[in-house]
C-alpha cells in the first residue's frame, strides 16, 4: 500500500500520523516524490491521484459477470471474464479501518470469484 | 503655487509613501488597503464590516466582476465562523480572489470554496491581477498579485475507455494548474469508446467525458471539452441503460434516466493576506464536480471534473493551516449497475509567502 499524502489535509494529517508498518507514503508536495510516483502511474503501476489522501492498494484478479448482446442489440447472456490484477487508489478513506475493510472485502471477492483460468 | 505632491511620504496621514489612505483609514499595500469593496452577500443583503472585520455565519456569495468575470473581494479582516459559514462565488467564474490587509480567519467549520464553479476557457496564463478589477486594482500596491500565475493549460484528461470497462482517472496538476477531467464509463458489445476527458484551463478543471452505450458496431463518443469544458451528451443507443452525461462548464445531458452532469470543474481560488488562518475542521477548496449516473436500473456512468487550482499568498510566518486546503478532483460515479466513470485527476493547492 501507499498512501498519497498532502500536508495541507488534515485528514491525510491524520492518516500519516497513524501509517501503519510496510505502508508507503507519497508527500505530494515534494517534486521528486511526485515525480517517481508519476513514473510508476505512467507505466500503469499506479492509478493517478483524484484526491489527497489517497491510498494505492493491490487489488487481486477476479471473475466477473459481463452482458453479451447480439447483433441487433439482444441480449445472449452473460459471459465470464478475468478482471486481471491492478491497483486502485482508495480516495478519501476515513481511516485505515476502511482501507483495511476494502482490501478484505476483495481477497473476499476473490475467493468467490476466483479469475477464469486460460484456455 | 506650490504643487502637492502625492509621491513623496506623509503627505497624506494614515498613509505610506505619501499613498492616501483607502476609507476605513488603511493604505496601499499589496494585500489592498482594507477598503471594503461591498460584494457578499449572505441572507439577502449586502453584508458590512463592523470595525473592519467582515464577518460570514452563513452561506454567503460574491457576484462575478462584469469586466473580469471573476469574483473578488477586498476588505480589512474576513472572518468565518462556524460550520454554517460558507462562501463562494454567486456562480460560475473565472476565480474567487480575496484580498485582506490584516487576515483571513476560519473559524469552527467555516468554508471557502469554488467547487464545481469554474468557468471554463482557454484565458492563458492568469494572475490575480488579471481578475481583479480596476476598483480593487487601484488599492494594490505593485509587486504580488501580479506575480504568481495559474497555468493556462491545465492537466490532461484520462483516455477513453474501451468495449466494457470503468472510466479512467484524469491527470493530476503539476503547480498553478487545474487538473484533467475523466472519462465516462462504455458499455459496448463491440470496440465502442467513451470519449477521452478534457484538459483544464486556468479557472475550470477539465471536464468529464460521458459514459456510452453501444451496442450496435463501434460507436467513438466524442471528446470531452478542453480548458474545463464542456462535458458531453451521453451517447445511448439502448433506450433501457440510463447514461450519464460528463460533468464540465457547461454540463453534459444524461439519457433514458441517466443524470446530466453534476456541474463544473474547481475553480481558481486565491487567498491573499499577510495572515492567513485556518483552524481544524475548516475547509478552503476547489474541488471539481463528481461524475454521475442515473435513476435507471441499468446504468453507466459519466467521468467526473477535474480539480481546480488554490493559490494562497501570506507574509513570512503568516500562515497556519490545521484544516483542510485541498483541490480535488470530482468523484468518480458510483454504484452503476454496469460501468462508472473515472474520477477527475487532483488539482493542486500552491502555498507562497512573501
Amino acid at each position: 500500500m501507499i498512501l498519497l499524502h498532502h500536508p495541507e489535509v488534515e485528514l491525510s494529517r491524520e492518516l500519516l500520523a497513524t501509517l501503519p508498518e510496510g505502508c508507503g507514503c507519497v508527500d505530494w508536495t515534494s517534486a521528486v516524490q511526485r515525480e517517481e510516483y508519476a513514473a510508476l502511474a505512467a507505466s500503469g503501476n499506479g492509478p493517478p491521484p483524484s484526491a489527497f489522501p489517497s491510498v494505492i492498494v493491490d487489488v487481486p484478479a477476479y471473475a466477473e459477470d459481463r452482458p453479451l448482446f447480439g447483433a441487433q442489440g439482444e441480449f445472449l447472456g452473460m459471459a465470464l471474464v478475468t478482471v486481471p490484477a491492478h491497483q486502485e487508489a482508495l480516495r478519501l478513506p476515513a481511516s485505515w479501518d476502511a482501507v483495511a475493510s476494502f482490501n478484505a472485502s476483495v481477497a473476499e471477492r476473490t475467493r468467490l470469484r476466483p479469475a477464469v483460468p486460460a484456455g | 503655487m506650490r504643487l502637492v505632491s502625492h509621491g513623496g511620504g506623509g503627505a497624506w496621514p494614515g498613509g505610506v509613501r505619501g499613498l492616501p489612505p483607502g476609507p476605513l483609514g488603511g493604505s496601499k499595500s499589496m494585500f489592498g488597503d482594507g477598503s471594503y469593496s461591498g460584494n457578499v452577500m449572505q441572507g439577502g443583503s449586502v453584508l458590512q464590516p463592523v470595525a473592519g472585520v467582515l464577518t460570514i455565519t452563513a452561506a454567503a456569495t460574491i457576484a462575478p466582476d462584469a469586466v473580469t468575470g471573476a469574483a473578488v473581494l477586498c476588505c480589512d479582516t474576513l472572518v468565518l465562523d462556524g460550520a454554517s459559514a460558507a462562501l463562494a462565488p454567486s456562480t460560475n467564474s473565472k476565480g474567487l480572489v480575496i484580498y485582506a490587509q490584516t487576515r483571513i480567519q476560519l473559524l469552527n467549520g467555516a468554508t471557502c470554496h469554488i467547487n464545481a464553479l469554474g468557468q471554463a476557457g482557454n484565458f492563458g496564463n492568469l494572475t490575480a491581477l488579471d481578475l481583479t478589477p480596476a476598483s480593487i486594482r487601484r488599492t494594490l500596491k505593485k509587486g504580488l498579485a501580479d506575480v504568481y500565475a495559474v497555468q493556462g493549460e491545465g492537466a490532461a484528461g484520462a483516455a477513453g475507455a474501451v468495449t466494457y470497462a470503468d472510466g479512467n482517472t484524469g491527470s493530476a496538476a503539476a503547480a498553478m494548474q487545474t487538473g484533467g477531467g475523466g472519462s465516462g464509463g462504455v458499455n459496448s458489445n463491440g470496440s465502442s469508446a467513451s470519449g477521452p476527458g478534457g484538459k483544464g484551463g486556468p479557472c475550470c478543471g477539465g471536464a468529464g467525458s460521458a459514459a456510452c452505450v453501444s451496442n450496435f458496431g463501434a460507436y467513438s463518443a466524442p471528446a470531452a471539452g478542453d480548458y474545463g469544458g464542456p462535458g458531453q451528451n451521453a451517447y445511448a443507443d439502448d433506450n433501457r441503460i440510463a447514461t450519464g452525461g460528463g460533468s464540465g462548464d457547461p454540463v453534459g445531458t444524461g439519457l433514458y434516466g441517466g443524470l446530466s452532469g453534476g456541474g463544473a470543474g474547481g475553480g481558481l481560488l486565491m487567498l491573499i493576506a499577510p495572515v492567513i488562518a485556518i483552524a481544524s475542521g475548516c475547509v478552503v477548496s476547489a474541488d471539481g464536480a463528481p461524475g454521475v449516473v442515473g435513476s435507471n436500473t441499468y446504468q453507466t456512468g459519466a467521468g467526473g471534473a477535474g480539480g481546480g487550482c488554490v493559490v494562497l499568498v501570506a507574509s513570512a510566518g503568516g500562515y497556519s493551516n490545521a484544516g483542510t486546503v485541498r483541490a480535488s478532483g470530482g468523484a468518480a460515479s458510483t454504484g452503476a449497475s454496469h460501468k462508472n466513470g473515472g474520477a477527475g485527476g487532483a488539482g493542486s493547492v500552491n502555498t507562497f509567502t512573501i
